[in-house]
């Protein structure tokens, strides 16, 4: 790792004036405080353009159209759906629900965060032509992390001018066969340019956590591992909220890593300083109850599942739990709370009453307010949170007779009676949820089935057309079969702690605890939270899985960086993982020979759909058993292996990406219309081939 | 100014001015033409002159797919068919029909006007739920259509027997 000059986005050395000097510091801090440094921008960078080869413009499950058309109503600046930009012109798709009158879409959390990316391009679409303005971005991207990893790894020159040539040569094989892309396309292309943002900076944090507990290269083996060989990369290009709640639960974990670690860090002393780092970590901690509340505005029960893993994690490894504190924790949480709580509101009068709780939407006649076409309405306009009385049933019995004070003061204890009793009813669901989540936990063939091996499942497979297309979970993820060398790893601990605490830290293998020992605290907690969040999830949602429609488990994706973080904690898996050169060859000759070799056979065997991804679960669960083999074998007292380890780590994170650019090329090529027109044609030509 | 910063900002540079190019800002300049349909014309309308249809007599199976994917999958053997002459978008349609099943399938072949020679038609795959198949065999017909100006003729048909494998 070369320090040259710059570390920012842009290093020139022509800046005279003052104010364009500010905004690159700011646009450095900006960087720094987004991906960490060049390796964590290139990490995004190339996720990016990696998910771009896959990106499908269009719906891929039909809850899809509930989502896109509320995000075309809000860039048209209202909240309820009045007109259906996507999907059965009647409205009533999955998840679309009906509030006084008005039809409502749901996830509007993630809605909103697509909003940047609307305005992005319509703002491109205004000065050039919409399709090369996508082509530009993937091929910019590209080219940003060509000339990053050229930094990193000091030869600038040779990365540069080879990125330059392939970007080129992409960009020209894209504008010959490049077709309009329609604007009617940008709400729905923001909530995917979005969620693509959040799965790329999901592997950035995860790698950023990591870094500060395992170093640079582990960081960088885990978080790519999220990108480009997880269910994280299968969802980043679709319009789905899995892959924001991923990168929400990710900051959670990185923000309790930061506060710990302020919390416990050694070194020179001061009072400045001591004040400095309990501010530190006030901040992270308040952010980390933040995140939270805000992952409530795009899925209130997955953030009730954070929240339920956060606290335990958090006040069980706090060095104090003050006054200071409480308030600061709270109050972050009551104001990231608010836009949940206004969204709700507006709607249906009810802050507590998320749109998975109202009713469904049945084509009926929608309230002669939003029947007038044009910008005149003022109901549930954007951020006010204002809501017309009459068209709130809920409120309606209460605000007419609202006429002097004691009638307003009737009124609002009403309210907050209808509140209380509603935030009794929400906590009484989800703790139904988690009980069901139990009794789920005694079933057998479900978890075999949620788990291991999902083949074709008779509740499951007539829903998705007879094919067997929803893997489990260690088919979609095969790496999780490292977490067989947990009894390697515990052996490893029990080995090493009579030692440690006798000399301080220089036991063990020679050389590997001759580093400074490092607090232990601020891992625990985030390993901790870890644990409890994948927990608390599945519980959440295995007693509906199996569930069609699911592909990769998705209702999981948001615990899969914390299960990838939770590998690089395994002592085995690190020690494998530090071979980092074998690993990456191994990878890449999985991905390019291998990766050859499934599309060579899927192109002679012609496979329907179910054949295809069972073909793929199947190969994934040989990678995965191989893995486990090797992580069992850990456990030995024996010589460890750690070369096979890394070699096998490769490999199946290989097998893990070839599953993820042949579903989203070849098997699921359906699912839209390819932003990349090159990818367009060469996905027509393997179908015809 | 060094190669590689001169490379990397005429590669930005070109991006940018040809998305520009395309754009509406520079009229006249269409980049990225509307993608052509898929089948164009009135289709559905027109004519066409068949010579011969052919299409097998054996080798009808139902198969259960491939690594436990569980499903049957209709495997039939490609239809051809000699055109003479079309006029318009007419459609030529193969299509096989297992009565005991209540199951259908069938796939559309739109030929180009004026084109002449043999049109293939596969029968495209889709899943059977295996709880629906119960006996070894079933009979089923296969006919190839001429489709058009919402009118069918059957241009041959024939009654096969269908293995029921794995």
């Amino acid at each position: 790792m070369t320090d040259g000059e710059g570390d920012g986005p842009d290093s020139d050395s022509g800046f005279r004036s003052r104010g364009l000097a500010r905004l690159r510091r700011a646009g450095r801090a900006l960087y720094g405080v987004a991906f960490g440094d060049r390796c964590g921008a290139a990490l995004f960078l190339g996720a990016l353009a990696f998910f771009g080869l896959y990106w499908r413009v269009g719906v891929f499950i039909t809850d899809t159209y509930t989502v896109a058309n509320a995000a075309a109503a809000v860039s048209e600046g209202s909240l309820s759906v009045d007109r259906i930009a996507y999907g059965p012109a009647s409205g009533e798709t999955p998840g679309m629900v009906v509030a006084g009158g008005e039809r409502y879409g749901r996830n509007y959390g993630q809605v909103f965060l697509a909003l940047p990316a609307a305005h992005l391009l319509r703002g491109l679409a205004l000065v050039a032509d919409l399709r090369l303005a996508v082509v530009g971005l993937w091929c910019l991207s590209l080219l940003g992390c060509f000339v990053l990893l050229g930094r990193i790894t000091g030869r600038r020159r040779a990365f540069a001018l080879a990125g330059s040539g392939v970007v080129l040569a992409l960009f020209g094989a894209n504008l010959a066969v490049a077709t309009e892309l329609e604007a009617r396309w940008i709400p729905l292309a923001a909530l995917q340019l979005s969620s693509m943002t959040a799965a790329a900076m999901t592997a950035v944090l995860l790698y950023r956590l990591v870094r500060r507990i395992r170093g640079r290269r582990t960081g960088m083996a885990a978080g790519a591992a999220v990108a480009f060989a997880s269910p994280v990369g299968f969802w980043a290009p679709l319009p789905k909220r899995h892959a924001s709640v991923a990168a929400l639960v990710v900051a959670v974990a990185y923000c309790l890593y930061r506060t710990r670690e302020a919390e416990t860090a050694a070194g020179p002393d001061g009072r400045a300083r001591r004040r400095d780092r309990r501010r530190r970590a006030l901040g992270f901690r308040a952010l980390a109850y933040g995140l939270v509340g805000f992952c409530a505005w795009i899925q209130p029960a997955e953030a009730l599942a954070l929240l339920v893993a956060l606290v335990p994690a958090d006040l069980l490894t706090a060095r104090s739990t003050g006054r200071r504190e409480l308030a600061a924790v709270g109050g972050a949480f009551g104001l990231s709370l608010l836009p949940f709580l206004l969204t709700n509101y507006a709607m249906s009068g009810n802050p507590l009453l998320p749109p998975r709780l109202l009713p469904r939407y049945a084509g009926e006649a929608l309230s002669p307010t939003s029947a007038v076409e044009g910008p005149g309405r003022g109901t549930g306009a954007l951020g006010d949170g204002s809501v017309d009385a009459a068209s709130d049933p809920l409120s309606a019995s209460a605000s007419a007779d609202a006429g002097g004070r004691r009638s307003a003061a009737v009124a609002l204890a009403r309210f907050l009676g209808r509140v209380g009793a509603t935030a009794i009813d929400n906590a009484g669901l989800f703790w139904r949820f988690m009980a069901r989540g139990v009794d789920a936990l005694l079933d057998g063939d479900r978890l075999y089935r949620t788990f291991v091996r999902s083949g074709y499942v008779d509740s499951v497979a007539p829903e998705d057309g007879n094919e067997a297309i929803s893997l489990s979970l260690l088919e979609s993820m095969p790496l999780l079969g490292a977490a067989l060398a947990l009894p390697g790893h515990l052996a490893l601990r029990l080995r090493e702690d009579p030692g440690r605490s006798g000399r301080s830290g220089r036991s063990g293998r020679p050389g590997a605890r001759a580093r400074r020992e490092v607090d232990p605290t601020p891992a625990r907690a985030v390993d901790l939270f870890s644990l409890a969040f994948a927990g608390v999830l599945t519980l959440l949602y295995l007693p509906r899985l199996p569930l069609h429609a699911t592909v990769t488990v998705r209702y999981l994706v948001p615990a899969v960086p914390a299960l990838a973080y939770l590998l690089t904690r395994l002592e085995p898996v690190r020690s494998a993982a530090r071979a980092w050169r074998t690993m990456a060859w191994a990878y890449a000759a999985t991905v390019l020979v291998g990766g050859q070799l499934l599309l060579l056979a899927t192109l002679l065997r012609r496979p329907a759909l179910g054949e295809a991804m069972q073909g793929h679960a199947l190969l994934a669960l040989a990678a995965a058993l191989c893995l486990g083999v090797w992580g069992l074998s850990t456990a030995s007292t024996a010589r460890r292996s750690d070369r096979l380890g890394a070699v096998l780590l490769g490999a199946v994170g290989g097998v893990a990406t070839a599953f993820l650019l042949l579903s989203g090329v070849v098997h699921f090529s359906a699912a839209g219309e390819f932003a990349l027109p090159a990818v367009r044609v060469v996905s027509e030509a393997l179908s015809a081939a | 100014m060094q190669s590689r910063r001169l490379a990397v900002r005429l590669t930005a540079l070109v991006v940018a001015v040809a998305a520009v190019l395309g754009g509406p800002l520079v009229p006249g300049v269409d980049l990225a033409p509307p993608a052509p349909a898929p089948v164009s014309g009135n289709v559905g309308q027109g004519s066409v002159a068949v010579e011969a249809v052919a299409f097998g007599e054996t080798g009808y199976r139902l198969e259960r797919g491939a690594h436990g994917s569980g499903a049957y999958y209709l495997v039939a053997p490609d239809a051809f068919v000699e055109v003479a002459s079309v006029d318009g978008r007419p459609m030529l349609v193969y299509e096989v029909r297992i009565a005991d099943l209540g199951y259908a399938r069938s796939t559309t072949a739109f030929p180009s006007e004026g084109a002449v020679g043999t049109v293939r038609i596969s029968l495209g795959k889709d899943a059977l739920s295996p709880e629906r198949i119960a006996a070894g065999r079933y009979r089923a017909e296969v006919r190839v259509l001429a489709r058009a100006n919402e009118r069918d003729r059957v241009l041959d048909e024939r009654t096969v027997e269908i293995e029921v494998r794995g």
